[in-house]
């Protein structure tokens, strides 16, 4: 009898896929952590865990914490926005005619969404000028503060509007697949109310089928650059506005601090990753 | 009945139109000059002096625009090509989910992160500031996302038939042209313009790798904010939006991750993009 | 049963037996699901397998259709070697449950994409033009409500001669009027139909039935399989159908065996197979005279627990072959 048991041939190509998706990050990686450390540089002075001390105090620790309550907030308010119009456009007549608009922010750069949104709300922008006219206030001094100000509330503005738009077409979608308006008329029968039926089973059903991909929204809003950049205030600021701030001053006794701070969240972000990819296995991985 | 109904329509298309309020608040900043508070119809004056400099390319705006048509559509074709070929090799592979849980790690890390580990080793081989080098490093993101979004497209049900046909005899050459790119063109247009998006929309990565030598119309849009040009700014913003509204327009199923018709996906529903971004 | 006629039928070795296995053996990890499997099947035959879930069954047929490969042991069909020949050029069809149409081709070139693939030997230029040709075709049907459009008008030869050869198909299928439509407007037995149809036309050499009528409603499972019998014989198709449905396996198959730990037990005959206690055909019997006798209603719940339903372990000692 012939023995045909043969031996799986390693593909060259996927040997270069996983290189080419491995090797520019565990280089990066390698040299800012080694940087961080002190072991290269211009001003390397031998192993040290100076910079990685100074993570965890001042500036670097601000940073870290403001940037998770950022995309904590931005996060609950993109779900409350993206629930709300999926459940609107499920038991509301008429509503289905939000569907097409929510396309609508998806064709804007975060830089440009972050820009039409300053021309808006700052105390000089559109939104000051037509409440002047209308007479609710009299003149710049008196408008609220709504960019590059305490609260964020520029930067939480800008990111409902480029996440929000786009999870609630994902959970119209999903709702059509668990075919929710026959469940939702189950439930009414069986004598839930439509507040019962919105917590219980509309909410629950959608972040099965959606968990995943709003945590990945999640991990994208805990490195976002752009809108921080143009609508935050210089303290605090989000970590990748920190890093890049670092890198770019002319003080070289930065830089450690700065591949500290990068090495730091791209390994937090790996870590998540790797958390997520193994409890969502199924969702994410199912070609 | 019906004409509340009619009514109902009416006043949700307009709770929508308000997603369309920051566009149309860069179209009129783009039209108008002396724009000083608190002028905004009477007093303000309305010229296309700004769209004039874009066209004759005083305010360099021209070139940014064709520097990245150049950088995004030939990033988007090498990435959504080579994602496309590649996202079947991984899914043909027993190990398909390891292979694929791999292009989830530099798509999701920050671009402007790895411009900060990247650039060390771009400044070092001299690809820093280059186009070549910009082009590398957002092809190292976009490919990875090439290839989470066609992996969709190589579902199992796809991978039965293509075993169906070649039990019915179709060898390789036929296999791609009867089945594979027949029925993968739609997936290959909507993934191609997914990617010329990713590309088309990164700033950090392209500031840090570029050092300010590759221009694109991103880095023009924050260039015109911090030297308080907003007229400029609007412009190249609404440059930028333009060809993702014109594909809109036309066919908003681009934005969407399943393609209607093409029977092959693994994800029940339509789902935009494969994740962020 | 006896063990002696079960043993004799797997050893008679046949001078024109399309399907030949010898020691076949698979396993997934520490599982093993085919151990030393031999197997003989004559050209023109219908060999119908059965077996319980897990059994092997669909392994068995993956394995001779080239989707896997096994671990050890040897496969011939018409008496050439199977190792390591890529599943284009077995000449192994496999039908299941799910009859997989091409999506972006019409019933007519479901039909034909076979022997395209047979006899298409033009360029990426040719295909593509037929792929905008149909899809034109289909665009002015649907404008023009036209039915049966002309088929053969300015064809070369070979296609005519094609088209010829789907049309006599589509007749013999029924499917005449729905062939410029897309699969997705088919139901399920006309999906299946086409399927049948695609592979019996290339003329495969061993057609593979992983239970493919299972997911049909009781009827037009009847007539699935009496057209695929009419049609099989019609071309002297040699095939394996793997399936639960005991009848589906009396009107298809004219050999038997059964599956267990890993081996095929063949049946002499047709007699064999329904004496055997396994098969569960005296049982069927039991139940109809029990359901038709005068004064005695039906109890359902006496089928489910049928043998063809039970470990074949339980079956009782003089149940067993070896």
């Amino acid at each position: 009898m012939m023995q045909i048991r043969r031996m799986r041939r390693l593909d060259p190509w996927l040997l270069l896929y996983v290189a080419v998706l491995v090797l520019p990050l565990l280089f990066g990686l390698g040299y800012s952590l080694a940087y961080s450390f002190g072991m290269i540089g211009l001003l390397s002075e031998g192993f040290s865990l100076g910079a990685w001390q100074r993570l965890f105090e001042g500036d670097a620790a601000d940073a870290f914490l403001y940037t998770l309550a950022l995309t904590f907030w931005s996060l609950v308010l993109a779900l409350v926005f993206a629930y709300a119009a999926s459940w609107a456009m499920l038991i509301r007549p008429g509503a289905g005619r939000l569907y097409p608009w929510l396309f609508v922010p998806l064709t804007l750069a975060p830089v440009v969404a972050a820009f039409a949104v300053f021309a808006w709300l700052n105390p000089a922008g559109l939104l000051s000028r037509l409440t002047f006219a209308l007479g609710v206030h009299d003149g710049v001094q008196d408008f609220p503060r709504l960019v590059q100000d305490a609260g964020s509330i520029g930067i939480l503005v800008v990111h409902t509007l480029l996440v929000g738009p786009v999870l609630a077409i994902v959970f119209r979608q999903q709702a059509n697949a668990e075919r929710m308006p026959a469940l939702r008329k189950t439930a009414r029968s069986l004598g839930a109310s439509d507040a019962v039926v919105f917590f219980r089973v509309f909410v629950p059903a959608i972040w099965r089928r959606s968990g995943a991909f709003v945590l990945l929204y999640g991990v994208y809003l805990f490195g976002t650059y752009e809108v921080p950049l143009l609508l935050g205030r210089s303290q605090p600021r989000v970590l990748t506005v920190y890093i890049t701030d670092q890198m770019t001053r002319f003080d070289l006794g930065n830089l450690p601090l700065a591949h500290a701070a990068a090495s730091a969240y791209a390994l937090a972000v790996m870590i998540l990753l790797l958390r997520l990819l193994t409890r969502w296995n199924r969702r994410l991985l199912q070609p | 009945m019906q004409k509340q109904k009619k009514h109902a329509g009416l006043g949700w298309s307009l709770v929508g139109s308000l997603l369309v309020l920051p566009l149309l608040g860069l179209v009129y900043v783009s039209v108008v000059e002396q724009w000083r508070f608190p002028a905004l119809f009477g007093d303000a004056r309305f010229t296309l002096r700004h769209w004039q400099a874009f066209w004759n390319n005083g305010n360099g705006l021209r070139g940014g625009l064709g520097l990245s048509l150049l950088l995004s559509g030939s990033v988007a074709l090498s990435a959504a090509t080579a994602g496309f070929w590649m996202a079947g090799r991984v899914a043909r592979h027993p190990q398909r989910r390891f292979l694929l849980g791999l292009a989830y790690f530099p798509y999701l890390v920050a671009p402007v992160i790895l411009g900060v580990l990247w650039q060390h080793w771009w400044v070092r081989f001299g690809w820093s500031g280059t186009f070549g080098g910009v082009f590398l490093a957002q092809w190292l993101f976009v490919f990875p996302y090439a290839v989470l979004f066609f992996a969709g497209f190589w579902n199992d049900r796809f991978r039965k038939l293509l075993f169906q046909a070649r039990s019915l005899g179709a060898y390789r050459r036929k296999l791609w042209l009867g089945v594979v790119l027949p029925m993968g063109l739609p997936w290959l247009a909507v993934g191609l313009f997914q990617c010329f998006l990713l590309s088309w929309f990164e700033y950090g990565m392209t500031q840090l790798i570029g050092v300010g030598k590759v221009p694109t119309l991103t880095i023009r849009t924050v260039l015109f904010v911090q030297e308080a040009n907003p007229h400029g700014a609007a412009v190249a913003g609404l440059l930028m939006a333009l060809p993702p509204l014109v594909l809109l327009g036309l066919n908003r199923s681009v934005f969407l991750r399943r393609v209607g018709g093409s029977g092959a996906s693994a994800i029940p529903t339509d789902e935009p993009h494969a994740g962020p971004r | 049963m006896s063990t002696e006629q079960t043993t004799h039928a797997q050893a008679a070795p046949s001078a024109e037996a399309m399907i030949r296995i010898r020691g076949l053996a698979k396993g997934y990890g520490a599982e093993r699901v085919l151990e030393a499997l031999d197997m003989e099947l004559d050209a023109g035959h219908c060999l119908a397998v059965l077996g319980p879930s897990g059994s092997g069954k669909t392994t068995l047929l993956r394995l001779l259709a080239g989707e896997e490969e096994p671990d050890t042991g040897r496969m011939e069909v018409d008496g050439m070697d199977l190792t390591g020949l890529s599943p284009e050029r077995r000449g192994v069809v496999m039908l299941g449950q799910e009859a997989l149409l091409f999506p972006h081709l019409d019933v007519f070139e479901n039909l034909a994409f076979g022997l395209r693939m047979q006899s298409d030997h033009r360029g990426p230029w040719t295909l593509l033009k037929r792929w905008a040709g149909q899809y034109w075709r289909q665009t002015r049907q649907r404008w023009s409500g036209n039915k049966t459009p002309d088929l053969y008008r300015g064809l070369d030869p070979e296609e005519s001669a094609l088209r010829h050869r789907v049309q006599r198909m589509l007749e013999a299928l029924d499917l005449l009027p729905h062939a410029h439509k897309s699969p997705s407007a088919l139901s399920g037995g006309q999906r299946q139909r086409v399927a049948f149809g695609r592979a019996l036309l290339i003329r495969p050499k061993v057609l593979l039935l992983d239970e493919p009528f299972a997911s049909l409603d009781a009827q037009t499972r009847r007539e699935m399989q009496e057209l695929y019998r009419k049609l099989s014989s019609a071309e002297a198709t040699t095939s394996l159908l793997v399936t639960h449905d005991l009848r589906e396996a009396l009107v298809l198959g004219d050999r038997f065996a059964r599956l267990r730990e890993g081996r095929l037990l063949h049946y002499p005959d047709r007699a064999a197979f329904a004496a055997d206690p396994y098969s569960g055909v005296a049982e069927e019997q039991a139940f109809w005279r029990d359901a038709l006798s005068p004064g005695k209603a039906a109890n359902p719940a006496h089928r489910t627990n049928g043998p063809a339903h039970q470990d074949p372990d339980q079956s009782g000692p003089g149940a067993e072959p070896s």
